[in-house]
């Protein structure tokens, strides 16, 4: 994802435009008409000119990965919830540093999830409520409304609306920081919620008897852990973000040595004539891996969570 | 002299950061009220995946797709771009999907059965320059999954 991509474009080209600004006035009074110009095009550029700025920026989408469908992946992998894992809600307003306000403003967000797709309803609305608690910690509190919360509440009862409630709240949310350039704060939430998201995967993990569904889903996670740090890897000159990219890093060293290899794509169609993408891919991971990862994984998110 | 021109750079600043910002409400609003809905009945990923393009331009993503899932892959684009079509490639890019076989439909169902990272190719169509002014406008790349 390259969010605000017109903003660094327009960034990019700033020193050009505002120099042509200049000589098109002939150095004397500004333009007033720079104010009303149509925003949906690039003012006096011709396509040469937008196109040389554009190239200057990255082309690229990030791809980051969503907790909503970590939690997703469990139950379909048949893990059962567990209520002991989630973050403690009594710690919300024990968060007093911004930087412990948006990494569990993102385990809380997880956390929430988890429970919306297992059905716990009461757990849904006290993570819904950590979450609004520290997004106005945070000063972000117009991005999750009353309307969001009321519709909350009304549809408390039915999963599938509740899921697409919550969905339609963290697209609120990334939309909002996004737009408020407050992309830093962003990398904390995603990057947290999804060290969160692979903690619950990991701790459902019964180690005598493994299920290997969650295994798999666990070891594939190294995909997209390659996308969120190319995504959190804009922001390191934070010393916040910094620091959960080097913790990222521990992470990877770790996947690094477990195996996720695509051997072959299988294209197919269903008797519902829905496209079907198989093949085989090669996973492996061994205990001590899983073992080692597990461990990093929890020493990581207790010291996101945890309380001084 | 020099008081005018940081007058003057301050000006185009401002109205340059006022057009990024209104580009941004723009296409969140418009990913909003013409976009999500059209996942349903697909719960979107909640991630926010919208770039601002223009025409002739390609984009690209890397896209994993996990085992026993089954995905809504949507890319929505403001009218004023044309047609912007996409292809789906495996990651030696091999074609899954081509938009264009289907131009009336902007997303692309499937079922993944052993994980993938797919490829996501963007084209927005060249365009005529109309008095050399080039239009501009909002892509977003929507993922939605059936909830299980």
């Amino acid at each position: 994802m390259k969010r605000d991509m017109n903003k660094n474009i327009l960034l990019g080209g700033i020193a050009v435009i505002a120099a042509g600004v200049f000589f098109a006035c002939g150095g004397g009074e500004a333009d007033s008409s720079l104010n009303k110009v149509d925003s949906t095009k690039i003012a006096g550029d011709t396509i040469d000119d937008t196109k040389s700025k554009i190239e200057q920026a990255q082309k690229v989408y990030y791809s980051i990965p969503s907790t909503s469908e970590m939690a997703s992946l469990l139950t379909t992998a048949g893990a059962e919830y567990n209520m002991k894992l989630v973050n403690d809600i009594n710690f919300v307003d024990k968060y007093t540093t911004p930087r412990k306000q948006a990494l569990n403003l993102g385990i809380y967000g997880a956390d929430l999830n988890y429970c919306s797709i297992y059905e716990r309803t009461n757990e849904t609305m006290f993570y819904m409520e950590c979450t609004r608690s520290l997004a106005e910690k945070l000063g972000i509190e117009n991005a999750i409304t009353d309307e969001t919360v009321t519709r909350a509440e009304e549809n408390i009862d039915n999963r599938d609306s509740m899921l697409t409630i919550i969905s339609d709240m963290f697209y609120e949310l990334e939309e909002y920081l996004a737009e408020n350039d407050k992309d830093e704060l962003s990398a904390l939430v995603i990057g947290a919620g999804w060290v969160e998201g692979l903690y619950l995967a990991t701790q459902t993990v019964n180690e005598k008897k493994p299920n290997q569904d969650i295994m798999s889903r666990i070891a594939e996670q190294k995909l997209s852990l390659g996308n969120l740090m190319k995504f959190i890897e804009q922001y390191i000159a934070d010393e916040d973000v910094k620091s959960l990219f080097d913790d990222l890093t521990r992470i990877s060293k770790i996947y690094e040595g477990i195996v996720v290899e695509k051997q072959e794509t299988k294209v197919s169609t269903d008797s519902d004539g829905k496209t079907v993408i198989g093949g085989t891919t090669k996973v492996e991971m061994s205990t001590e891996q899983f073992k080692e990862l597990r461990k990093v994984v929890k020493e990581i998110r207790d010291s996101y969570t945890k309380i001084k | 002299m020099i008081m005018k021109f940081r007058h003057i750079l301050f000006l185009a600043l401002v109205a340059f950061l006022g057009m990024a910002q209104e580009a941004d409400a723009q296409c969140k609003s418009y990913v909003k009220r013409n976009c999500r809905p059209g996942l349903t009945p697909y719960l979107h990923n909640g991630q926010v995946n919208n770039a601002i393009l223009v025409p002739g331009d390609k984009a690209e993503l890397l896209l994993t797709f996990f085992a026993g899932q089954e995905y809504r892959l949507m890319i929505c684009s403001m009218p004023v771009l044309g047609a912007v079509s996409f292809r789906v490639l495996d990651s030696d890019r091999n074609p899954i999907y081509e938009s264009k076989k289907n131009p009336s439909q902007n997303y692309f169902d499937f079922k993944v059965a052993s994980t993938q990272q797919l490829i996501v190719e963007i084209n927005v169509p060249e365009a005529k320059p109309n008095n050399d002014i080039v239009p501009e406008g909002c892509v977003s790349v929507l993922i939605g999954f059936i909830k299980k």
